[in-house]
């Protein structure tokens, strides 16, 4: 049987190929079965000329019968199927407009919303794509009466206590992210991000490697830890496969460590992507119960297969009662705070505790899917329409015996050419937004790195549309089916001015689409009002001229402990400072331990103060720890309210003083000189000599609900972070001065690696959840307007193309252009006002609502609402003079003649 | 034209009679058609609106091919032959049509 399908699906193709043929044998076929006809009639006795008459009125129709045989050989669907395709082909000539509206807007929707999907996807919804990475998930302490649910860091006797208890995970592994190395490379020091991790952590993140292996516990055993895993972009900038780097030995911090194998780029832990991963090798004393407060690790597992979240984290709730058995000391904290284990969904846990970051994401996804419905009524309206105009013809086919399957064919072979060049056309839009997300820096965050189109999202993009045009596209056959085929036959010249159905639809279209647009542009415009009135913002330092300039001093060469931090680390901040200020347009330059509003270098400590009594069940309050030089806030341009800044005098051998923020004062000092009385950290007593202006210290997209404190930095040798982070306030050219600097800091101490960058950057890397979905709203709500108003353009001069003969002959009857002007922008003018009305009442609905949400903002601002309105009038004023002005410059003899 | 007496061949039989004929060597088709007519004593007709949609149909699916060859006339003469595909659907054919002939006689003669 299988062997009949093939001879006759082979004869079919082969029938394809060889239509020609069969034509002309066909036909000869025909010739010679005419010929015995008539030999045999002869033989009855007709004359040849008779005889060939009858023969014929015999045969019939010649052509029918050529029909049934190409039936017969199954080719007669193909040529339809061609027919249909040149016939769509024609139309897209044809209509040269309407071709360029629909595809344009296929293009920039499909385009459009690919992107936004990818880059939501990347950013929020899963911005870990490990294998299984629904099973893995970060493990930590959390404090649900302090943070909620988010999962905070452990100390490591508390991961060693995980360890031992794995039941719910088929693997654990132990992160200590955001350390540095010096790479040593013969003639100059690089500085690498270095994640400090136990073996484990490659087994839950299932990744492979690109060259090489990872390691493995009996491979740290063996080698001490000094063994490394580097990145394939570092591995790339060392000479890469040639270079045969796997194997060899690369000094870090001053000491060997062999390289055995290459991760690949998309492997990332936490928030920045290292460079070099080598394990984390743990002290004995590390162990120490007085070790379980130094919150400072990630822990990463893996759920064995079958195990449930909720169960894990129950799991989870009762090892940690268990722990509390080992340390009641931690009771206290426990009922205060109500610290406990738990766990959460990796790509979960990277934006919970950054709730800004996914409402700004999730905005935008917003914006572009109301971009998609916009542009799903462009191609459903248009089709309409079209649909409508060829109504008639289509009557008339149906009429003479064409089926509705073969109509209906015909009409979807053209949206399916529209959707392929549209879907062509798609591709330039993406590579476009590619290259524009390159232009909003989405490199800056930090865990964006690459991202790449996944071509399911631009399959569900085109899908929807397709769904809309070919639902739009079937509704004029339906009302062919549902009426008779003489009222529209009949109605001849009245469809010219259009039947009422189409008429309806019509307006339905413009209406929505002018509401739609008005929805988006007052949405668009509060939202960027809202992030914009949060830039707006008082930092409380200036960005003028400042540039920060990081320098780490690891261990192995600057020490470790007091004595070493005053004699090396201090001796170097004081001969860099030196160095820096003699450079000709420096104006102040001092140090400190973090730059402002930047991610990184964030430690608390709690604090309590000599008047002040923590209530029942008051949690203490916590600090970010800054430690500066004198003048560090002269030159960052931060104000002091009260008393002095630090002083050179301010040194180990005398009284510790720290100056504390603003709202410290206001929140505990109400009313009171919280100079020269006293706070005590770590147990020490400290005198408060100075109140600084409120800092934006962490950038906008974290929560803000903590205190600062300033520590000297003579006074204090373990609070430096490990580096030194120069801040110099210039004049004149940054990228000049930044070039001056470094070669100043690097003439101190030739081996240092330094991290340069102008406080604006600092900024914007700070505040990028605001510039982000500003930069992303506004070019969305462009595209939406650009996508109605073609939509709205196409509309209406389609339907003045239609009305042409109609204008002829009012034109030809003495109407003068002012008139037909008139007749074309008055009905268009009319569904416009009824689809702003709709718009405003729904936007003003909407917006009411979201007072509460944007609180920095009165979203209801009647400034926005005009502005809109202007715009959007602007807007359809363009789409309707010009098919209007199109209408009244018609040749009347020409369009009367056809 | 069919004219008196004459039937049209039964539905479904036409390639059963049209593979029975070409197993009888190479044939064209308009001799196709008069053989039926005439061992059937002009009792079956077959008319060139069925017959060549048949003709091509019985060729897509391989059971007869056809050649031009040169025979009595000068005119080459598009001439259908029996496949070994063909041999074999027609005694499918030949067999099933005894019994369901076979099957209408006993009801013919027996209710």
């Amino acid at each position: 049987m299988s062997v009949r399908w093939i001879n006759e699906f082979r004869n079919w193709v082969t029938a394809l190929f060889r239509k020609d043929t069969l034509h002309d044998e066909f036909h000869a076929e025909m010739e010679q079965h005419l010929d015995f006809m008539i030999d045999d009639l002869t033989r009855q006795g007709m004359s040849r000329e008779e005889a060939r008459k009858e023969a014929l009125k015999q045969f019939g129709n010649v052509e029918f019968l050529k029909e049934d045989c190409q039936a017969s050989w199954g080719i007669r669907i193909w040529d339809d199927f061609v027919n249909d395709f040149r016939f769509a082909i024609r139309q897209l000539f044809k209509h040269k407009v309407h071709t360029a509206i629909i595809v344009l807007t296929l293009a920039i929707c499909m385009g459009s919303n690919t992107t936004a999907y990818n880059l939501v996807v990347k950013l929020v919804s899963k911005p870990y794509d490990y294998a299984d990475a629904d099973q893995v998930v970060l493990v930590g302490k959390k404090w649900p009466k302090l943070q909620g649910d988010s999962i905070g860091q452990v100390s490591i006797p508390h991961y060693a206590f995980l360890e031992e208890n794995t039941e719910s995970f088929s693997s654990i592994g132990f992160v200590a992210d955001g350390n540095f190395f010096d790479l040593d490379l013969n003639n100059s020091t690089r500085r690498v991000a270095t994640d400090k991790i136990t073996a484990g952590v490659w087994d839950v993140t299932g990744v492979r490697p690109v060259a090489g292996r990872f390691f493995s516990q009996e491979d740290v055993e063996q080698s001490s830890g000094k063994v490394a895993v580097l990145s394939e972009a570092l591995w790339r900038e060392l000479g890469g496969e040639d270079a045969q780097i796997v194997g060899e030995q690369l000094r870090l911090d001053g000491e060997s460590y062999q390289v055995i194998g290459i991760a690949p780029e998309s492997f990332y832990l936490r928030y920045e992507r290292a460079d070099v991963w080598v394990p984390r090798v743990f002290k004995p004393w590390e162990f120490q119960p007085d070790q379980r407060n130094n919150h400072s690790f990630s822990v990463v597992a893996k759920l064995k297969s079958g195990v449930s979240h909720d169960q894990a984290n129950q799991r989870l709730r009762s090892l940690y009662e268990s722990f509390l058995e080992i340390h009641p000391g931690d009771r206290l904290e426990q009922e205060r705070t109500g610290a406990t284990f738990g766990s959460v969904d990796i790509n979960v846990s990277l934006t919970q505790g950054l709730e800004q970051i996914g409402m700004a994401f999730r905005s935008i996804q917003f914006v572009t899917l109301v971009v998609l419905v916009i542009g799903c009524l462009n191609v459903g309206g248009m089709i309409l329409l079209k649909g409508y105009a060829r109504i008639q013809e289509l009557a008339m086919r149906k009429a003479m015996g064409a089926s509705v399957f073969r109509l209906a064919r015909q009409v979807y072979v053209e949206i399916v050419v529209y959707f392929l060049l549209g879907g062509a056309f798609s591709i330039l839009v993406l590579k476009a937004a590619f290259q524009g997300s390159q232009l909003v820096q989405i490199d800056d965050i930090p865990w964006a790195g690459e991202w790449a189109i996944d071509a399911n999202s631009l399959l569900v993009t085109a899908a929807i549309a397709l769904g809309a045009a070919l639902l739009t596209g079937v509704m004029p056959l339906v009302s062919l089916l549902r009426r008779e085929l003489m009222e529209f036959i009949k109605s001849g010249n009245r469809s010219m001015t259009g039947s009422k159905s189409k008429h309806r639809l019509q307006s339905a279209f413009v209406i929505s689409q002018v509401s739609l647009s008005v929805i988006l542009l007052i949405m668009a415009g509060v939202l960027i009002r809202n992030l914009n009135a949060v830039l707006q913002k008082d930092v409380g330092f200036d960005r003028e001229g400042r540039i920060a300039f990081e320098v780490p001093h690891p261990k192995y060469r600057f020490g470790e402990g007091e004595e070493d931090y005053r004699a090396k680390v201090l001796t170097f901040q004081e001969r860099a400072l030196l160095s820096i200020c003699s450079i000709p347009g420096v104006i102040n330059a001092s140090t400190t331990n973090r730059i402002p509003i930047d991610v990184r270098h964030m430690n608390h400590s709690s604090f309590s103060m000599s008047h002040y009594e923590y209530e029942e069940g008051e949690p203490e309050a916590t600090a970010l720890r800054l430690v500066t030089r004198p003048g560090y806030f002269d030159t960052v341009g931060t104000r002091l309210i009260l008393g002095r800044d630090f002083q050179e005098t301010d040194t180990h051998q005398t009284e510790r003083v720290v100056i504390i923020s603003q709202n410290t004062m206001e929140r505990y000092y109400q009313g009171m000189d919280p100079v020269g009385l006293s706070i005590s950290i770590w147990g020490k007593d400290m005198k408060i000599v100075g109140v600084a202006e409120q800092v934006q210290d962490k950038p906008f997209f974290m929560e803000f609900d903590q205190y600062t404190i300033y520590f000297p930095a003579k006074q204090w040798h373990d609070l430096s972070n490990g580096q030194t982070t120069f801040v110099v306030h210039t004049q004149g050219d940054s990228e000049q001065q930044l070039a001056s600097i470094e070669k100043a800091i690097l003439e101190v101490d030739p081996k240092v690696t330094i991290d340069s960058i102008t406080f604006d950057d600092v900024y914007k890397g700070a505040t990028f959840t605001q510039r982000l979905p500003m930069i992303m709203t506004a070019l969305f709500a462009g595209l939406a307007l650009l996508l109605s108003s073609l939509g709205l353009y196409g509309l209406i001069s389609f339907t003045v193309t239609e009305r042409t003969k109609e204008f002829g002959i009012r034109m030809a009857l003495g109407a003068g252009r002012r008139n037909i002007l008139k007749r074309v922008m008055g009905g268009s003018s009319w569904l416009i006002g009824c689809g702003l009305t709709v718009g405003l009442v729904v936007s003003f609905l909407v917006c009411s609502q979201l007072n509460p949400v944007f609180s920095d903002v009165n979203t209801t601002n009647p400034v926005t609402f005009v502005g809109v309105i202007v715009f959007v009038l602007a807007i359809c004023l363009f789409a309707t003079v010009f098919p209007a002005h199109r209408a009244t410059r018609i040749n009347i003899t020409r369009t009367l003649q056809y | 034209m069919p004219r008196e007496g004459k039937k049209d061949v039964l539905l479904g039989t036409l390639d059963l009679l049209i593979l029975r004929v070409v197993s009888s060597g190479p044939i064209h088709g308009y001799a196709i058609a008069r053989r039926i007519e005439q061992i059937s004593e002009d009792v079956l007709t077959v008319q060139q609106g069925s017959l060549y949609p048949a003709l091509h149909r019985l060729e897509k699916k391989a059971f007869i091919t056809s050649d031009w060859q040169t025979g009595e006339t000068s005119k080459p003469v598009k001439m259908y032959t029996l496949t070994v595909d063909g041999n074999r659907q027609l005694e499918e054919e030949k067999k099933h049509w005894q019994d369901v002939s076979n099957a209408v006689n006993l009801v013919l003669r027996q209710a």
